[in-house]
């Protein structure tokens, strides 16, 4: 008997070298694969070795291997396939490297742009969490980009920090031993700032680890007057 | 690595890395004996002969080719299982996590195993172990043994 497979489609593009992208058939055993990184990886192994992916844990941990795959982003070893077709395409709203590999600058700049760690003064130096439970699920995130790409406001407006940032933003806002809240504050007080955000909740369906950013997001808005 | 970038042969990294993996589980792993030892040493020298010799890449190109990568990382996981197996099987004692069958007991002195690679060829040299700390010099080999 013929063995069923999956039937999968991958976005291929080389900039260096293509004009335009591509989209590649694949066929796949389905008892070797369960997930859209099994599948990738097996093409990779058996296939064509040329398929650029990132992935690194495979337990949905460390967040490297996000990617489109039919009509959601999330995290590549945590989609399980479907019958039928499974199309697989990059992070939108990032330059392409190469094929599923995409350039993380944009993401970053503008994560680093909202001061995304703690600073203390002499005030706040000794303060314990005594908020500790609020933060839980504020550092969840692995900022693995999903949101980021899901957000349609990312694309439009190179300005807008994007949800991952304002997660980030809204953690050091509920951190009691941050000295530097009014500065957070009105660095996305402005035009391009958190207001941009028109609660598409796109991000909150996209996040892998539930950090629900839309949700902060609506958080940082109530604290600004 | 040019040699892995226009390698035309016949095996996938893959491959070759799955035989190595399963080589080294079954005679490297948490219990081993010189017999398997032997056995997985011939085994690792004919996988890094075909990785030298009869390797299939598919990309031709340096930038942003995972082959190539693979193939990389599977020359360094075949040095170090080499150096594993080389080192498991001079050491003909069970000490710590190193367990043989056919030595099952630890033997004289302690000692470090320091490894040394040139080209294709594996030295190995023993240090002594310093113990800094009373407790330490009563769990060494002939120490406890009297105590036992």
């Amino acid at each position: 008997m013929k063995e069923k497979t999956w039937k999968i489609s991958v976005f291929r593009f080389d900039p260096l070298k293509d004009t335009e992208h591509r989209f590649v058939k694949y066929a796949i055993p389905r008892s070797r694969v369960r997930t859209v990184l099994d599948a990738l990886i097996y093409i990779r192994d058996h296939e064509d070795d040329t398929l650029a992916f990132r992935s690194s844990c495979r337990q949905g941990r460390c967040g490297s291997c996000a990617v489109h795959c039919n009509g959601r982003y999330g995290l590549a070893c945590e989609m399980p396939l479907k019958s039928g077709k499974n199309t697989i395409r990059p992070l939108a709203q990032l330059p392409v490297i190469k094929d599923l590999v995409v350039d993380m600058e944009p993401f970053w700049e503008r994560y680093e742009s909202i001061k995304p760690y703690l600073v203390r003064s002499s005030k706040t130096a000794g303060r314990n969490y005594r908020n500790r439970r609020e933060l839980e699920k504020k550092i969840d995130c692995i900022l693995c980009g999903a949101c980021f790409s899901a957000c349609l406001m990312t694309g439009k407006n190179p300005a807008f920090h994007g949800p991952a940032a304002y997660v980030a933003l809204n953690r050091f806002l509920h951190d009691d031993s941050d000295a530097i809240t009014g500065q957070r504050l009105a660095m996305v007080k402005g035009e391009n700032g958190v207001f941009r955000c028109h609660n598409m909740f796109n991000c909150n369906e996209a996040c892998p680890k539930n950090v629900e950013p839309a949700e902060n997001i609506l958080e940082i808005k109530k604290n600004i007057d | 690595m040019t040699h892995m970038l226009t390698a035309k042969g016949k095996v996938r990294t893959a491959e070759l890395r799955n035989k190595m993996q399963e080589l080294m589980d079954r005679h490297a792993g948490v219990f081993r004996d010189g017999m398997g030892l032997v056995e997985a040493a011939k085994g690792i020298r004919e996988l890094k002969k075909i990785l030298a010799e009869d390797l299939h890449t598919d990309g031709k190109e340096r930038r942003a080719n995972p082959g190539l990568t693979e193939a990389l990382e599977l020359k360094g996981s075949l040095e170090i299982a080499d150096i594993i197996i080389q080192a498991a099987l001079s050491r003909n004692e069970s000490i710590g996590v190193h367990f043989r069958n056919d030595f099952p007991a630890p033997k004289g002195r302690r000692r470090h195993s320091l490894i040394k690679v040139r080209k294709t060829k594996i030295r190995i040299r023993y240090t002594g172990v310093k113990s800094r700390h009373k407790w330490l010099k009563e769990l060494a080999p002939g120490k406890l043994a009297e105590k036992l």
